[in-house]
């Protein structure tokens, strides 16, 4: 019996059916790779051809299926169950539509996936019409169905339903799973990229969810729900329900993975993609990916050579804040974060850097560090002891020990990181775990401590003590106050030196005081090295040496039985040249160049005889054995053109004509402390007029040499990168040339500018570019 | 022409008069602080015996009162303060 109705099928039910759509151009649905053509008048002629030859499969199947039902009930051993024939009979039908021609079964999918495609689409345009209400839509392409009132919509979904309910019937429903489930991901991943692609200052996910479930649900509701039995769809339904929603978390957060990079960059302004991308972390398991791809771009774009170790700091830092939102529990921090430590730990400049960060306000970053510390400041306040009090020191150790240990730095294998941690303790805690050792920190701070004490510009500032207090107690909360204790010493030697000199300078009275002042420092208690003395001790200038004698001898009193050094490398003079035409120059300097320029001073007011003296006469002057030394410290003068050299005889510079050039200006001389290299420009001119006149020794000549084979490196660089500052080169080329480059950033400026006067390349505010 | 210096900041370091750079008893430099101390200077001073040995003054005074003798701990001689210090 079933060939027979085999036999039927294939003779008039396939003829039949594709008679509906004789006058449809079919082969454009074949032809055109997306099935949106731009012929719409023939795709509703096929929507409307597709309505009305379902309903005739319906009709013939309903037609048989009673009629098997009827034989059924009268077959005599009906062995197998009545679905069983039905189900047969399903696919006698739809084998039989097929058969016609080789392209049929694609034909046929394709009519589908252009009807649920445009129903789809016809779909969304209302919901999103009802939704942005009287907004009007600019697209034109369907102006079939777009003025259609609600009741319109009732209608139309009443018919999409009833058309669905058939298909049920027919099963092709069934069939059709993965097409309509390829139109809705193919909406819902379209939604997402427009949505939030390059946009993390808004959250994105609740509305997406929010969007498929008043819309996409809706349309697949009205296909799963028409199906039968009404338990056996719901079930059906939340199947499909739970599958969506779970790719949409995937979809979703693959978008955010993808971009992740680039939110980290604009934290904290990304703060609300990071959120929902942190909501799919807890979802869906995206760990890997999101390591894997944020661990390779970090590498391919942060951890580069041509990168400034602030910069790559900062990423860092960026990058926990980002990560914490995203996995409060630590964990991504530890594994994407540990290339990065690894990077910054080889790099030389990073402690520097990351103890400039807590300490130092012009830091750029330090002003974040405080931000997020004065957040956390409250809870703090309550623990802080004042510096100076060491009075309290042992009582400190027995009623706060407990408290400081739990704030001290753990080294690096703590797991146990704490979710409510404040974010200035989770940043310090990162930065201080990329090395193991807790003293390569205090020792940097230390020396950067002396650096900022030492070359102040005024010792007893009561500012820069201040700023340095508020350091220390922020690292003696972190590293524990013993190994600070020498800090304390240096910052305590500050402010004892400012009320020791205001208390002496009372003693000696207004007249005695004069403009000699002192710091003591306590030597033990600061780096070696910044206390090294390099000059052969000289002498100051007569009245000077009268003041210091009366300070000490006053210090000498207070104080015994204890007494002054002083140290020659340091110190800072102002002083001010008044010419013979009136004219007055004003120059800060260290002490040796103030005590040589002091030999040159004419002392009874005489004007007519002028100071002349060789440099023997100079030595023996400051008592100084050291020639080589004095000469050098004179061309700061030659430099200057206060001072003159004729014949081997030094003298002031006075041009005979009067001239009227204003000299009113201020020149800093080299005013260094100890090793501390500060490289402001007026000391940098120093060192250039020193370098300039003494003969240029071999090892010098072979400097030169080694710069000229680095030129095509720069000149190569500035090609590629069209302009760069003099950090960044400098940077690039101990980077990549470390074997040929060894200058420091003051011998590439003065290379650079050598390149410059050739004309090779040229120089625009701070940024170095090829000449044209 | 003329100088005219209008300030003449410098800077130098203090130390304890003193001629051995330890203490014998605690083997701290003096310009440091006996091991009890952590700040030098006013609070941990050297004090010498009329034997012209120089102790921290919390040495010494940590030593005579654990021991019967009152000695000098590096000559022996019988401890005395000296009173006019240098
Ligand atoms: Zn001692
Ligand atoms: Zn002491
Ligand atoms: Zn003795």
């Amino acid at each position: 019996m079933i060939d027979i109705i085999k036999e039927y099928f294939r003779n008039s039910i396939s003829t039949g059916f594709w008679k509906y759509f004789s006058d449809c151009k079919l082969e454009m649905l074949l032809n055109s790779k997306t099935t949106i053509t731009n012929d719409s008048n023939q795709l509703m002629m096929i929507y409307q051809q597709f309505t009305v030859s379902i309903d005739y499969l319906y009709q013939v199947y309903i037609y048989f299926e009673r009629n098997l039902e009827f034989l059924y009930q009268h077959l005599p051993n009906a062995s197998l169950e009545f679905r069983y024939y039905l189900e047969k009979l399903q696919n006698l039908l739809m084998n039989s539509i097929t058969l016609r021609s080789s392209t049929d079964t694609m034909t046929f999918r394709k009519i589908l996936y252009m009807f649920f495609e445009k129903d789809f689409k016809s779909f969304i345009k209302l919901k999103e019409q009802v939704y942005k209400g009287d907004q009007e839509d600019e697209e034109e392409d369907e102006e079939d169905d777009l003025e259609l009132s609600i009741q319109d919509i009732d209608l139309k979904e009443s018919l999409f339903i009833t058309l669905c309910r058939k298909l049920h019937r027919l099963n092709i429903i069934n069939l059709s799973e993965d097409i309509f489930t390829e139109i809705l991901y193919k909406k819902i991943f379209q939604y997402i990229e427009e949505k939030c692609q390059g946009n993390y200052e808004e959250r994105f996910l609740d509305d997406t969810l929010q969007f498929c479930n008043n819309v996409l649900f809706k349309w697949l509701s009205m296909i799963i729900l028409s199906g039968g039995q009404p338990q056996e769809s719901d079930q059906l339904f939340k199947q499909w329900k739970t599958r969506f929603e779970f790719s949409i978390y995937e979809n979703f957060a693959q978008q955010r993975v993808l971009e992740l990079f680039s939110m980290i960059m604009h934290y904290p302004s990304s703060r609300p993609a990071l959120e929902d991308l942190g909501v799919c972390f807890q979802k869906i398991p995206i760990r890997q990916v999101l390591i894997q791809h944020l661990s390779s771009v970090i590498g391919q774009r942060l951890l580069q050579p041509g990168a400034q170790t602030t910069d790559i700091i900062s990423q860092y830092i960026s990058t926990i804040q980002s990560l914490r939102i995203i996995d409060p529990s630590g964990s991504l921090i530890q594994t994407v974060g540990r290339p990065i430590k690894q990077y910054l730990a080889q790099r030389e400049d990073t402690i520097r850097c990351i103890v400039s960060i807590f300490t130092d306000d012009t830091n750029e970053l330090h002003k974040e560090f405080m931000n997020f510390r004065d957040n956390d400041t409250a809870e703090l306040q309550e623990e802080e002891s004042t510096i100076l009090e060491y009075d309290h020191y042992l009582d400190d150790l027995d009623d706060q020990g407990n408290f400081e240990k739990s704030l001290q730095w753990v080294p690096l294998n703590n797991d146990n990181f704490n979710t409510n941690k404040k974010s200035s303790d989770d940043m310090f805690d990162n930065l201080v775990q990329i090395y193991e050792s807790l003293d390569l920190f205090v020792n940097e701070y230390r020396s950067m401590l002396s650096e900022r004490l030492l070359s102040a510009e005024n010792h007893f500032d009561n500012a820069l003590v201040e700023k340095e207090i508020t350091n220390l107690e922020l690292l003696k909360l972190r590293f524990g106050e013993n190994s600070l204790h020498q800090c304390e010493i240096m910052v305590k030697d500050m402010t004892d030196s400012k009320r020791l000199n205001n208390l002496i300078h009372k003693e000696m009275g207004s007249v005695n005081k004069g403009v000699y002042e002192t710091l003591i420092l306590s030597e033990l208690f600061w780096p070696s090295s910044a206390l090294k003395d390099t000059l052969e001790p000289f002498k100051y200038p007569k009245e000077i040496i009268a003041q210091m004698g009366l300070f000490s001898k006053e210090y000498e009193r207070v104080k015994a039985p204890r007494k002054l050094i002083n140290r020659y490398d340091f110190g800072r003079v102002e002083l001010e040249l008044v010419m013979e035409n009136g004219n007055t120059k004003e120059f800060t300097v260290s002490p040796i160049q103030a005590s040589i320029i002091s030999l040159f001073s004419s002392e009874g007011g005489d004007s007519e005889s002028q100071v002349k003296l060789t440099l023997d006469q100079m030595c023996s002057a400051l008592e100084c054995k050291n020639k080589e030394q004095v000469r050098k410290k004179l061309q700061f003068w030659i430099a200057n053109q206060v001072v003159k050299e004729v014949n081997g005889v030094y003298q002031l510079n006075v041009k005979d004509s009067s001239d009227t050039v204003s000299m009113a200006e201020v020149v800093d001389g080299d005013y260094v402390h100890g090793d501390s290299d500060e490289d402001t420009d007026s000391e940098d001119d120093v060192i250039i007029v020193e370098e300039q006149e003494e003969e240029k020794s071999v090892s010098e000549k072979e400097k030169e040499e080694k710069m000229r084979v680095i030129e095509n490196f720069i000149i190569g660089m500035l090609t590629n990168f069209k302009v760069l500052t003099l950090d960044r080169i400098h940077n690039m080329l101990t980077m990549f040339n470390s074997e040929q480059y060894s200058s420091t950033q003051q011998e590439l400026k003065q290379f650079l500018l050598k390149l410059i006067n050739e004309e090779k390349i040229e120089l625009n505010n701070t940024e170095y570019k090829i000449k044209n | 022409m003329k100088v005219n210096i209008t300030k003449w900041s410098s800077v130098s370091t203090w130390h304890w008069d003193v001629n051995e750079e330890c203490c014998g008893i605690c083997r701290m430099q003096f310009d440091y602080c006996c091991v009890d101390c952590k700040v030098p200077g006013d609070d941990c001073p050297p004090v010498w015996g009329t034997c012209n040995h120089a102790f921290h003054m919390h040495c010494i005074l940590k030593w005579l009162n654990s021991n019967q003798q009152q000695q000098c701990p590096m000559c022996r001689c019988e401890w005395q303060f000296k009173s006019d210090q240098k």
